[in-house]
């Protein structure tokens, strides 16, 4: 059963236009002209109760426009949003008790006072009760290590810390769905590790639905199931991150250490590898996964009896998601 | 020097970008001025003209010297204080120090472009719009040349004061209470508002030791011919004396700033 | 009632954090009150020389002075400080995170942040308050009081609606809302004096337009037994609460304005 809803969904802006140079900024003074933007252009999809979505795309893809109308913020200029049942720019309020959002460079907490005193302000906010209060402080607490830290107001925190108490206190009121827009953005990766695992945490004890967007595939790789790819507003893919890479990510690199010089490559080049590069006992081999497996040609090497070592590079996901920009293959889905 | 200069545009245009602002500022001078005048208009047609130590003072006369003062306060109104403050607390001064430039010029030409930019869009506004609604006497040549020089002079004194409380960022906390506190000593002691003419006597000579009257009250009693050619000069001489001692003070600051600066690494 | 409450624990919270800075705190505070000591000042030089205003002594100018600073500071302590913060909240699209929770914006946002300066306000017009009335010739009845306290009342309306529109421009206009509220502080520069000193043009502005005159004049009209020489209605010194509460309803609409501008552009 589908929990978020999406069908058709479109959001234009207007902007005003400013011209370069100083006539041109005396000029905009007095004119009125505005540019229309298509920030998010006839989007469709579902998710489901319990998944991880990764929600990707370069920057002004349109992503945080979806998070701010699935959220409530902005209202679409047209099409369906719907949040268990609820549309949320008109139930706002409602809907705000099934989200819990977190924006990666913003804080919901207090400023002046301790994150501490913030989250008992939370727990008035959202009513929550206080036994199930008490025992999500402890948890949180816990798996995020925020007591060391509990007595210092945001303004003082590191963006790690805060980053961990904004994590907190948007789950205190165990909501059902969970918005991170760039949770991980500018932070050391012990902290991403923690957040990581803490998301996913959340996610199997609850069957919170997470909704992520970032550039760091990394956070994808751990977390993410399945991913929805959107570009200058459109879709461009929704489905498996596998799938994706099957994809678009078919050329791997093997890399070969052999103790002595291989002359002659040209069985390899029949065997079906697209290069060679050949530095002293170091060979880079790119090839097409499709055609040729890794272990074909490390057989291959084996049957010369020269390797000393080997190791294959595997498909990074931030290659995929690049070669898709170059080529988009809206047709395929 | 047109490196500098680029500053000054800079902040030029990017002002310009919000309209909105830019008509709020003019209605905010304008609305001021009418406060003023309308507080002086108020008082001077109850009783006439207004005998001072000064000599007689008509309401054409408060009317000028409202316009006048409202003027002055455009041009020299910045944000040296708290751009100090705001650069010393973040270390964005450390980054300014690394550039090849002089910071404090830099500081002068930003504002400069900040004054520009005044001067096109609430100064002129201002002037012609007090003009047309209540009239302003003009003097004699010679008194508008020695109100411009000693308005010059005022505005410098008024950057280097800017600069030695925001200097003192170096060793305090915050420094916007310090803004405040110049805005209120100019509100009473330099003429802003109420000319010295009209001052209890214990008022004139405490401001007679300040400098903020230099700022004000002495350029406009120069452009209303309230003073002799004597007097004059005798401005002059307190104008540049106040402005080498605040000069020498601020050189001291800003080496010693500077110094704590490096020792202790911001 | 809950955000009240919500509102109440966050200032106990507040202010318990900002006293562990007493120095600060008290600096913070003394501040408004040298700054406003000087503008008392001022009108007592101006006083001084010409002794009376078109018929005001400096007892009474001060006994007005006083509502307009005292229903500032209230309104400040509420008002100011979220309301300019919303310029950059807007700006950076820090706003966002109002509307994912199940609260009203706009008391979340009076909810989040507090300003003690203000406190400087209110304790400074208490105490010219108090030394106005040993000068000033008022019989006090308990009637009187209420109705100061309901002058009062509609007064920090007024000015709180004021902050509220002002703020609100920064839905529509980037980096208005610090020029706004110069233009409100130099128009509140209008009512440090009576406003039956200025022209017809101003008085309709102040009173229909702008409605400053609402906050002291005309309840100071009642409180000084002042002569009806104006041209408008005896009635509106009766007025300031019922003009207190209508203008912050009209100010609150054009928040809601604002928010809805904010959600459909998102800035």
């Amino acid at each position: 059963m589908s929990i978020i809803k999406v069908k058709n969904l479109n959001k234009e802006f207007h902007i005003r236009k400013r011209e370069d140079g100083l006539l041109g900024a005396f000029k905009g003074v007095f004119s009125n002209e505005k540019i229309i933007k298509k920030a998010v252009n006839d989007i469709s999809f579902e998710i489901n109760k319990g998944e991880i979505i990764g929600y990707l795309g370069p920057n002004g893809a349109g992503k945080s426009t979806t998070i701010k109308m699935l959220s409530g913020i902005l209202v679409p200029s047209s099409g369906l949003v719907k949040i268990k049942g609820l549309i949320p720019y008109e139930n706002r309020i409602e809907n705000a008790r099934n989200i819990g959002v977190v924006f990666g460079q913003r804080t919901q907490l207090w400023w002046d006072i301790p994150i501490s005193e913030s989250f008992s302000l939370m727990k008035h906010m959202y009513k929550i009760p206080t036994i199930k209060y008490k025992r999500n402080m402890e948890m949180f607490s816990d798996i995020l290590g925020i007591s060391e830290f509990y007595n210092v107001p945001v303004r003082q925190l590191s963006l790690g810390q805060r980053m961990r108490a904004d994590l907190c206190a948007s789950l205190l009121h165990n909501p059902e769905i969970l918005f991170l827009d760039e949770p991980t953005i500018g932070l050391d990766v012990v902290v991403k590790e923690k957040i990581r695992n803490f998301i996913k945490e959340i996610n199997k004890s609850r069957k919170t639905t997470v909704i992520l967007t970032t550039h760091d595939m990394e956070d994808i790789e751990k977390l993410a199931s399945r991913v929805i790819v959107i570009d200058q507003g459109s879709l461009m893919y929704d489905g498996k991150l596998d799938m994706l890479k099957n994809i678009y990510g078919t050329e791997e690199v093997i890399e070969v250490e052999i103790k002595s010089n291989i002359k002659n490559f040209d069985e390899l080049y029949k065997m079906g590898v697209n290069e060679i590069n050949h530095k002293k006992n170091k060979i880079l081999i790119k090839y097409n996964k499709e055609y040729i497996n890794s272990a074909t040609i490390i057989g291959w090497f084996m049957k010369q009896g020269k390797v000393n070592d080997f190791l294959v590079h595997g498909i990074n996901i931030d290659e995929v998601i690049r070669k898709m920009y170059e080529k988009p293959m809206k047709n395929f889905m | 020097m047109i490196y500098y200069l680029q500053f000054a545009k800079n902040v030029f245009q990017s002002k310009l970008a919000y309209r909105m602002n830019v008509f709020l500022s003019i209605l905010h001078r304008i609305a001021s001025l009418f406060v003023e005048v309308s507080i002086w208009s108020a008082i001077i047609s109850q009783t006439g003209k207004i005998s001072t130590v000064m000599g007689m003072i008509g309401l054409k006369e408060m009317v000028t010297y409202a316009i006048l003062s409202t003027g002055i306060s455009i041009i020299i109104s910045s944000n040296t204080i708290l751009e100090f403050e705001n650069k010393i607390r973040t270390g964005q001064i450390a980054m300014d120090l690394i550039k090849p430039m002089k910071f404090k010029l830099y500081l002068f030409f930003e504002n400069l472009g900040n004054n520009l930019f005044k001067i096109t869009f609430e100064l002129i506004p201002v002037v012609i719009v007090g003009i047309l609604c209540f009239g302003i006497d003009i003097p004699s040549k010679e008194n508008a040349f020695f109100f411009f020089l000693t308005l010059i002079n005022g505005m410098i004194i008024y950057f280097i004061l800017t600069c030695i409380l925001g200097q003192l960022s170096f060793w305090l906390l915050t420094v916007w209470h310090l803004d405040k506190l110049l805005n209120d000593m100019l509100k009473i002691f330099s003429g802003r508002f109420i000319p010295l003419w009209f001052f209890p006597k214990i008022f004139i000579t405490i401001s007679a030791f300040l400098p903020f009257r230099l700022i004000y009250f002495s350029p406009m009693s120069i452009y209303l011919e309230k003073v002799s050619s004597i007097e004059v000069g005798n401005i002059l001489i307190q104008q540049i004396g106040w402005i080498l001692i605040l000069f020498i003070i601020d050189m001291i600051l800003w080496k010693k700033g500077i110094k704590k600066l490096v020792v202790q690494g911001g | 009632m809950k955000s009240l409450t919500l509102y109440l624990k966050f200032i106990s919270i507040y202010l318990k954090c900002r006293l562990e800075y007493r120095v600060a705190f008290i600096l913070d505070i003394l501040m408004p009150i040298f700054s406003y000591s000087i503008n008392y000042l001022t009108i007592w030089i101006i006083l001084n020389r010409f002794s009376s205003i078109r018929g005001w002594d400096f007892n009474q100018i001060m006994f007005l002075y006083t509502i307009n600073l005292f229903s500032y500071g209230l309104a400040g302590i509420i008002f100011y400080t979220p309301m300019r913060s919303l310029d950059s909240l807007v700006k950076k699209g820090d706003f966002d995170m109002f509307l994912t929770k199940p609260m009203n914006p706009f008391l979340h946002l009076i909810n989040r942040q507090f300003e003690h300066i203000f406190i400087g306000h209110l304790i400074l017009s208490s105490i010219v308050f108090l030394i106005c009335l040993g000068n000033l010739n008022i019989t006090w009845s308990v009637l009187k009081v209420i109705w100061l306290i309901f002058v009062l009342f509609g007064a920090t309306l007024i000015q709180g609606a004021f902050m509220i529109i002002t703020g609100s421009l920064s839905f529509f206009y980037t980096n208005s809302t610090s020029v706004a509220s110069s233009i409100l502080n130099s128009l509140r520069g209008f009512i440090d004096y009576p406003i039956s000193i200025y022209n017809k043009g101003l008085k309709i502005l102040l009173t229909f337009i702008l409605p400053y005159g609402f906050i002291s004049f005309y309840p100071s009209k009642y409180f000084l037994n002042k002569s009806n020489d104006e041209i408008f209605h005896y009635l509106f010194q009766y007025a300031t609460p019922i003009v207190g509460i209508l203008l912050f309803i009209l100010s609150y609409k054009v928040w809601l304005l604002g928010v809805n501008n904010y959600k459909s552009t998102g800035s």
